[in-house]
């Protein structure tokens, strides 16, 4: 007995921390300072499918705008119809997150923009190339009037990496209940989000942007069957085997299929697979359907003027 | 050698000293940009220091639900100064090698320890998440009729013990993984017991690795090596204190040699002065007519008295 109220103390105190703390989760801001010019230009170049060698794929292609931000396929499609390795993340509220890529082998937004463009499978182009390109056109004035060394490689990125800043999408219910509306969430939305902290979800997917600030392993307690080694592509360190940025949880009942592979394109299916593999544990489907819930609560308010 | 004959001893003096006070003016403004590269540096390897502080200071928030917003705002502020201080050494100190060596340390330890705290990171979250799950089993457990007594006292030691394990040092943990054996023996009994010491073994490799991996956090050399450049930055900046020290003496002597050498000539022109004053009333009050005139013979003065 003595034991056993010991122990109460000091499981209290382990969680205290997780119970009587601020929420942990922050609303996302409204706006974000960016360079209007230089907005409007990366705008341009974000819908552009001048980037792709063959002139056939831009941003927008597997970041579509009115979709979520992604491209709603298993894994990218890039020129010629090849296949990627891996699902295509939201750009949505991307500039929130602490690295990019899913193996967050890109800093920022810019080192990230950089990518895509002469990946082999994805617009497998040069930026030799599309520098020689973009200076046929009256892309050369605009960057000229916006940097002093008009149309580079760094330019470029920077210009989209601008305009990425934009595509924030605050004021979803979840944002507007924490800021006090306390009748922004349904009661099955607030039960589900009692029981996204109470099984432990909110230790990874927390913060402004409900994740994104971490790496974990996918498949702590039991092996994900995960055949992309993750960030130990970058690393090589074995420790860093199946890490993967955790994916934020904003706006995910838009962003299906999930995980690094779109394994699977049910929510109610990608909650069942994180408490087994993540949290070690199952959970019943009664409490699943109060999280995808809670989960469709964090859908916000798409950004003005997002068409090409 | 006609130029020079011309110019008479004071106004080579005040050329002297119009140099000497550009100089100055010029050196003053050289110990300025000093001080304003000292404190630029010193702004920014301050952060440094304290921001090294404040992720050892996070690294011992064992199985506590941080903002990991925060920590990752904390380490994009020490790259910002990082950078910052880099920029500006490399201008004033292009050459110098023990600094562009010690700032190479920095930026080694400082990749290191960040890796380690992505690493704690994710082995903290982990550790709070699985922690959810086993204190839900410890109260299934002690609600389950079915299970005895024994059993149940045995999951609450066992839990007791993994988490004395993650909050101190006292407790090693082969003493933990024995009290857990001596729970396997039990596991048939129940599958939530089964699942209890499932999840304990994994929750208690993860409680050694968040263990170890905060060590290696506390242990970075990264400090060290802010300090090793604080310190060498400091040293400097004395080294260059006490030349300036030297070179403002040297100034002051040259003023104060200056001065002496304008008293002197001063004291002579005022000598000559009063002679040719004592010449001109000698002149002007002698008998005779005096004339001066010029190597031509032209009449160039012609006393007073004469007149």
């Amino acid at each position: 007995m003595k034991l056993q109220i010991i122990l109460f103390v000091i499981l209290f105190l382990s969680l205290q921390n997780t119970l009587l703390a601020k929420e942990p989760i922050e609303p996302i801001p409204e706006h974000v300072k960016v360079d209007a010019r230089k907005v409007a230009l990366g705008k341009k170049l974000f819908f552009d499918t001048l980037l792709s060698k063959d002139n056939t794929i831009s941003c927008a292609s597997c970041h579509m705008l009115q979709a979520g931000g992604d491209d709603n396929l298993r894994v990218s499609f890039g020129i010629k119809g090849q296949q990627g390795t891996r699902n295509a993340p939201t750009v949505y509220n991307s500039v929130f997150n602490f690295r990019q890529f899913w193996d967050g082998r890109a800093a920022d937004l810019k080192e990230q923009a950089m990518g895509p463009v002469e990946n082999p499978v994805e617009m497998g182009n040069s930026f030799a190339n599309l520098i020689a390109t973009l200076q046929k056109t009256p892309y050369k004035q605009e960057f000229t009037k916006l940097y002093k060394d008009g149309i580079t490689k760094e330019n470029i990125a920077d210009a989209i990496a601008e305009y990425e800043k934009t595509l924030i999408t605050p004021n979803a219910p979840f944002d507007r209940y924490l800021k006090g509306d306390v009748t922004a969430l349904t009661q099955t939305q607030k039960e589900g989000y009692e029981l996204f902290k109470a099984k432990g979800c909110i230790s990874c997917h927390h913060g402004v942007n409900i994740g994104g600030n971490m790496y974990n392993k996918f498949g702590i307690f039991l092996d994900s069957n995960s055949s992309d080694p993750g960030r130990y592509n970058v690393t090589h360190k074995e420790r860093d085997k199946y890490y993967f940025k955790v994916s934020s949880l904003r706006n995910i009942a838009q962003t299906a299929p999930y995980f690094h592979d779109g394994r699977t394109d049910s929510l109610r299916i990608a909650v069942l697979t994180m408490a087994k593999y993540q949290l070690g544990r199952k959970i019943t489907l009664a409490e699943v359907d109060k999280i995808v819930a809670f989960l469709q609560s964090l859908n916000g308010e798409l950004p003005k003027d997002i068409e090409p | 050698m006609q130029a020079i004959k011309r110019l008479d001893i004071v106004s080579i003096l005040l050329t002297i000293f119009m140099v000497l006070l550009i100089s100055l003016f010029g050196y003053l403004y050289k110990v300025d940009k000093g001080i304003q590269n000292y404190t630029l540096n010193h702004d920014h390897i301050i952060p440094l220091e304290l921001i090294d502080k404040q992720l050892n200071d996070f690294s011992a928030t064992v199985n506590t639900l941080s903002d990991y917003d925060k920590v990752n705002q904390k380490l994009f502020t020490f790259q910002k100064n990082l950078k910052i201080l880099e920029e500006n050494l490399q201008r004033t100190y292009a050459d110098n090698v023990t600094i562009e060596k010690q700032l190479r340390n920095i930026k080694k330890n400082y990749e290191n320890k960040a890796q380690e705290l992505e690493y704690f990171k994710s082995l903290n979250a982990s550790l709070i998440s699985g922690s959810h799950f086993l204190f839900d089993l410890q109260r299934t457990i002690a609600d389950d009729k079915n299970i005895s007594t024994k059993v149940k006292s045995l999951i609450n030691e066992a839990l007791f013990y993994i988490l004395r394990y993650t909050n101190s040092s006292y407790i090693d943990k082969s003493y933990v993984r024995n009290k857990l054996h001596e729970l396997k023996k039990l596991t048939q009994h129940s599958k939530f017991v089964k699942n209890f010491y499932k999840q304990s073994l994994i929750m208690l490799d993860t409680v050694a690795e968040l263990k170890n991996s905060a060590k290696n956090i506390h242990n970075s050399r990264l400090a060290d090596a802010i300090t090793d450049l604080h310190k060498t930055l400091d040293t400097k900046y004395k080294q260059d204190l006490a030349i300036q020290k030297n070179i403002a003496l040297l100034f002051f002597l040259s003023v104060i040699i200056m001065l002496i050498a304008l008293i002197i000539t001063h004291i002579h022109a005022l000598k000559n002065e009063k002679e040719l004053l004592a010449f001109k009333y000698a002149v002007q009050h002698s008998d005779n007519t005096i004339v001066i005139t010029d190597p031509q013979k032209k009449i160039t003065s012609i006393s007073k008295m004469n007149c």
